[in-house]
């Protein structure tokens, strides 16, 4: 019994000793101390992994480093939750990341960096500088396309027409997200002029819905629904530029439309309270810079968000062309209003999942 | 070997019951300090965090009972969940209906062919969640191999993504394990000899069996069935990924409310929530079970055997 008292003591304290130490300290890394000092030590590049992240390496990070000697650590995936974590403990380990443009307006000073310093919205696209602490870094639109296997006789040529189930059958496949351009999508097919579109009519644009909700297949991520377009699953859908390209270039004969647009801009930001603000400022506008834009947007196929270049400027592919919305005479395309999707961003999402789920 | 240099008191009532007065013997200290390690990692990994969630739902975004008053009043949160209760009974019953004769006949079969049985139940522990959900996708999808089977025999359309009967079938087909290992615990502990006891007696196969098996065996369901249901409570990358947003259960809201909203308070709210839902199924299980705190105790053995094989979900 003796022997067992003594082992179990033994355990005991192990048990607290693996517990002390477990409590790892990234910040403990030299060139990154977690108290705010700079150093010249790698920044720590947080996105969603895959191929966005690996362009956004070959196109932003590695020119930086290039020019500036500033070296890059990449993490994914990016958890907005577990950012605000990280500043409500004081103890953020993130310095470069890709957020939302509504979200990073949102929280803009209370989870993110002011990058006014930095970023002049002249500089770029109309609605893409939303907010003080992002930097746009690439313009993707909300484009609608229809798989042009099925439908041989008559085509969607108007948006209203992916309202159209009687004309158009077919199921519609969408990402599960309230900022996908969807609500903009059914006002404007539902008569509400391009001007009166904001503040939005979430009523009106839920009814409008609700008249295709039997056709609606909600994709529960983006890459689901470039495969399920792939699969056959659907036959029109409302999908951003990348994906589109992406599902496009793997066989699908989609064909886009080009009534109605909404596009927003993909930003980098700076969590606030990151442990190198400095420096990776400094990163940040070494990577605004005309050629990186081109390098990104060839990449991605997604537009540069910097207002100096411009479609013709770009190399892009035969696919790419077809689905570049500034490209020319694209009908009718919109920046999402970020301020207002900002302002109302609770409402929205309470309505929208109130909407799905009854 | 040392031996017990105090023997406990022991008081025998007329009940039967033994009760010990004494003060503990050293192997009972030794079995606390043994406890220890376990403790304290419960204490610090479990208790700990779900007091920051209680104080953070009552704290966020104002002071006050506001997040628990929202869950009620905002015609969603009590929708969702009345739909995961009935999704969880609609689970749990159709796994016991499949569990029930796959564990019977584990305990009539040879050893070799049990430990078959054994494997072919706890694959699915060995591979990955996410692939074996994908896995269905596929199946279930449009076009899929279910549809087209069905299609074969005459009956069209039976497209099961995105719909709950599709969730429900692939949460029972991933959950099975959880009824068939409890079960197995009681119901090899049942002698068979009563059974033939009972026919020699003069009843028949099944009023032998409906008499003497189940009502033996009813520890196990029980235990088995409340494990079903809570971790049904709790499930989220099938709802996710085989169901359709209208049909979200608890778990989908609750990751909207964390990785959207960032509002931490109510999510903190609707996870106590369930946890309270939780608290009230195992008591209501402890209450069936008839034998009172010696079905939990055992309910709680069944479970700890069950649970330990794999906690994914």
């Amino acid at each position: 019994m003796r022997g067992t008292a003594r082992f179990a003591a033994i355990g005991a304290l192990a048990a607290l000793a693996l517990t002390a130490c477990s409590s790892n300290d990234p910040g403990s890394d030299p060139g990154r101390d977690g108290t705010g000092a700079t150093s010249s030590g790698p920044l720590t590049w947080v996105s969603y992994g895959g191929k966005f992240q690996d362009d956004q390496v070959i196109a932003w990070q590695e020119p930086v480093t290039a020019d500036t000697g500033i070296e890059f650590e990449n993490v994914s995936p990016y958890d907005p939750a577990q950012q605000r974590a990280m500043v409500d403990a004081n103890h953020v380990v993130w310095d470069v990341v890709t957020p939302d443009s509504v979200f990073n307006f949102i929280h803009c000073g209370t989870l993110f960096e002011d990058l006014g310093d930095i970023v002049d919205p002249a500089d770029f696209k109309e609605g893409t500088a939303a907010g003080a602490c992002s930097a746009p870094a690439y313009v993707f639109a909300n484009i609608f396309s229809y798989d042009a296997d099925a439908y041989t006789g008559e085509v969607p040529t108007v948006i209203g027409d992916f309202f159209d189930t009687a004309r158009f059958p077919g199921q519609r496949i969408i990402f599960d997200s309230e900022g996908v351009g969807l609500l903009e999508a059914a006002l404007v097919a539902d008569g509400v002029s391009v001007d009166d579109l904001y503040p939005l009519d979430l009523d009106r644009a839920f009814a409008k819905l609700d008249t295709i909700r039997e056709s609606l297949t909600f994709a529960p991520t983006l890459g689901a629904a470039g495969q399920m377009l792939t699969d056959k699953q659907g036959t029109m859908t409302l999908l951003v530029t990348a994906r589109t390209v992406t599902t496009a270039m793997a066989g699908v004969n989609l064909e886009p439309v080009w009534d109605f647009t909404t596009y927003g801009a993909g930003t980098v930001a700076i969590p606030k309270g990151s442990p190198n603000v400095a420096l990776a400022k400094e990163a940040i506008k070494a990577m605004l810079t005309p050629e990186s834009a081109k390098l990104y947007a060839e990449l991605s196929g997604t537009a540069p968000a910097l207002a100096s270049v411009t479609s013709a400027d770009l190399d892009y592919d035969e696919t790419q062309v077809k689905f570049d919305a500034f490209d020319g005479d694209r009908g009718t395309v919109i920046p999402r209003n970020d301020e207002f999707w900002a302002e109302n961003y609770t409402d929205i999402t309470a309505a929208w999942n109130a909407w799905k789920v009854s | 070997m040392t031996t017990l240099t105090e023997t406990p008191e022991r008081v025998e009532p007329a009940g039967g019951t033994v009760v010990r007065r004494a003060p503990l013997p050293r192997s009972a200290r030794a079995g606390l300090l043994m406890l220890l390690p376990a403790v304290l990692a419960l204490g610090l990994f479990f208790l700990i965090p779900l007091a920051q969630i209680l104080v953070q739902s009552l704290t966020q975004p104002e002071p006050g009972l506001g997040n628990y008053i929202a869950l009620f009043t905002d015609g969603v949160t009590i929708k969702v969940l009345a739909r995961t209760l009935v999704v969880g009974v609609i689970v749990t019953f159709g796994t016991l209906l499949l569990a029930y004769p796959y564990t019977y006949v584990m305990t009539l079969v040879s050893p070799t062919m049990r430990a078959v049985m054994f494997t072919v139940v706890l694959i699915p522990f060995w591979t990955s969640m996410l692939a074996r959900n994908y896995a269905w996708f596929i199946l279930m999808q449009r076009d899929g191999l279910i549809e087209r089977t069905f299609s074969a025999i005459g009956i069209d359309g039976v497209v099961l993504i995105g719909t709950t009967e599709g969730v429900a079938i692939v949460m029972i087909g991933v959950l099975l394990p959880f009824m068939v290992l409890p079960m197995y615990s009681v119901m090899s502990q049942i002698d068979p000899r009563m059974m033939a006891a009972g026919q020699s007696l003069g009843a028949s196969r099944t009023a032998s069996f409906r008499k003497i098996y189940l009502p033996l065996s009813k520890p196990g369901i029980i235990s088995g069935c409340s494990l079903v249901f809570i971790l049904t409570l709790g499930f989220y990358i099938t709802p996710a990924l085989i169901g359709s947003p209208q049909g979200a259960l608890i778990a989908q809201m609750m990751a909207i409310r964390t990785q959207k909203l960032l509002d931490f308070g109510g999510a903190g709210a609707m996870g106590i929530l369930i946890l309270v839902v939780t608290v009230v199924v195992l008591l209501l299980g402890q209450r069936f079970s008839g034998r009172g705190a010696q079905a939990l105790a055992s309910a709680g053995r069944d479970a700890a055997g069950a649970g330990s094989k794999g906690g994914q979900r």
